[in-house]
């Protein structure tokens, strides 16, 4: 690296982080994608291998989330057995650990997710630790270990003191875990002020969740005119996003409202809808949905 | 609110998946890798301890190739049909007192049904939601029938 670079390459580098850290935070991940393209390029041709790396896993980041993250592994996975440097490694080690996850793989997303906590811990970044134990959380939720995943979410929520997207979306995961738990209470507090922050924070993208979830939670509680309200907009927002998973939880909560709620009519066209749109091949799913009720059995954050 | 009483019992779906592996000589090993989900969690889902996504579960459904019937035997026999959906829609437009009379009728049915004979019946109390359950006083020691009140929902 050159001198030059490297009295420069604090302050640049910098903004172009800022700019897509704002962006994400935002959800506005495909523009967040070209700002890192930006940021990788200046680093290329820098030659700082550092930032080069700190882009790639941004980038790789960017594109898990949008569920074109495949062809990032091999990069994430050299970033992390290289172990130049600590910070990068626990990135790479949480997007792997991010990746399994929305691969529905959550032993291999557990194993990445400690050692990205393990990374945070040693380089004693709050809200690396914080980040670090939710994608901890979210492993073992998947795996519907329910009580261990509340432990990290309730580590990390309160590693993160200040109202943000990021607390928002750890809050939403809580009291996901809360409801399971049967502490409503508790669930519906996390739950809405969750969504009060994605709403003040203007992070549309993520509002999805706690809808989703707060559709779920009126649903066990009995609520059936709110959970209604709420599935529909969490399916409004994963409709305008291309979120395939969610839109299948909100059709299916859609239609189970309906079904609890006494309108089968109703409950048969969402279910029908769920069928035609993603199990073709289950012609029998509308029947069984309106006569098993499959809630316990189903895992919306897995 | 007026509506029919689902089959809810997460225990059951887990004993019922864990029934049909046997039937289909299917060790949790072999079912597990046909499913893409580890062994252990299948155990676990067996034992009505792991929640999953909507994708999982209606593998699962897949891979048996299930009808209602076969999922739950005894409930019905055939998967739920226009009909089937229309039979609900006109229960569900009755007066509450009317379709407490249409379960306890069920009720009665099934129990004169398993006893091959009209038996003799007895009204052993009420649930939660006022309708009766039904017991048949020939085999006293099985649990009364579960009686398909509108409670809890």
């Amino acid at each position: 690296m050159s001198e030059s670079s490297q009295g420069e390459s604090p302050e640049v580098f910098e903004e172009f982080r800022e700019r897509w850290q704002r962006l994400i935070e935002a959800g506005h991940l495909e523009e967040a994608g070209e700002i890192i393209q930006g940021a990788l390029a200046w680093a290329q041709e820098r030659d700082d291998p550092r930032r080069i790396d700190g882009a790639i896993c941004a980038l790789a980041a960017v594109a898990i989330q949008l569920g074109r993250g495949d062809g990032e592994l091999p990069r994430l996975r050299e970033i992390l057995l290289r172990n130049a440097d600590a910070g990068n490694c626990r990135l790479a080690a949480y997007n792997i650990s991010l990746h399994y996850e929305f691969a529905h793989n959550f032993k291999k997303s557990l194993f990445y997710a400690r050692i990205a906590c393990d990374r945070a811990l040693q380089l004693g970044r709050t809200d690396w630790i914080a980040y670090s134990r939710n994608q901890l959380g979210n492993a073992l939720l998947g795996q519907s270990f329910i009580d261990e995943a509340s432990l990290e979410y309730q580590a990390a929520v309160e590693l993160i003191p200040t109202p943000g997207v990021w607390r928002a979306i750890i809050l939403d995961n809580l009291g996901y875990c809360r409801v399971l738990q049967k502490r409503f209470a508790e669930g519906y507090t996390f739950l809405y002020e969750s969504l009060r922050q994605l709403r003040r924070y203007s992070a549309e993208r993520y509002q999805m969740l706690p809808h989703l979830d707060l559709c779920f939670t009126h649903l066990e509680t009995g609520r059936y005119e709110h959970a209604r309200r709420h599935g529909v907009a969490a399916f409004e927002l994963a409709e305008k996003i291309g979120n395939a998973e969610a839109m299948k939880n909100a059709l299916y909560l859609l239609g189970e409202t309906a079904n609890l709620g006494g309108d089968t009519a109703k409950a048969s066209g969402y279910f029908d809808r769920l069928q035609r749109d993603y199990f073709p091949d289950s012609p029998y799913l509308t029947g069984f949905l309106l006569a098993v009720d499959v809630r316990k059995l189903v895992n919306l954050h897995a | 609110m007026a509506t029919i009483e689902k089959i809810r019992q997460v225990q059951l779906v887990g004993r019922k998946i864990r029934q049909l592996r046997k039937e289909h000589k299917l060790t949790q090993v072999e079912l597990s890798a046909r499913l893409g989900i580890q062994q252990s969690d299948l155990s676990r889902m067996e034992q009505g301890e792991y929640r999953v996504s909507l994708d999982t579960l209606f593998r699962i459904l897949a891979e048996f190739k299930m009808s209602i019937g076969e999922f739950f035997e005894g409930v019905a026999q055939e998967s739920i049909t226009p009909r089937d959906v229309q039979l609900v829609q006109e229960f569900n437009s009755l007066p509450r007192d009317a379709q407490r009379e249409v379960e306890d009728f069920i009720a009665f049915k099934r129990v004169q049904i398993r006893s091959e004979g009209p038996g003799e019946l007895v009204v052993t109390g009420t649930n939660g939601a006022g309708g009766a359950n039904i017991a048949d006083r020939s085999d006293s020691s099985r649990p009364s029938p579960r009686s398909t009140t509108a409670s809890g929902r």
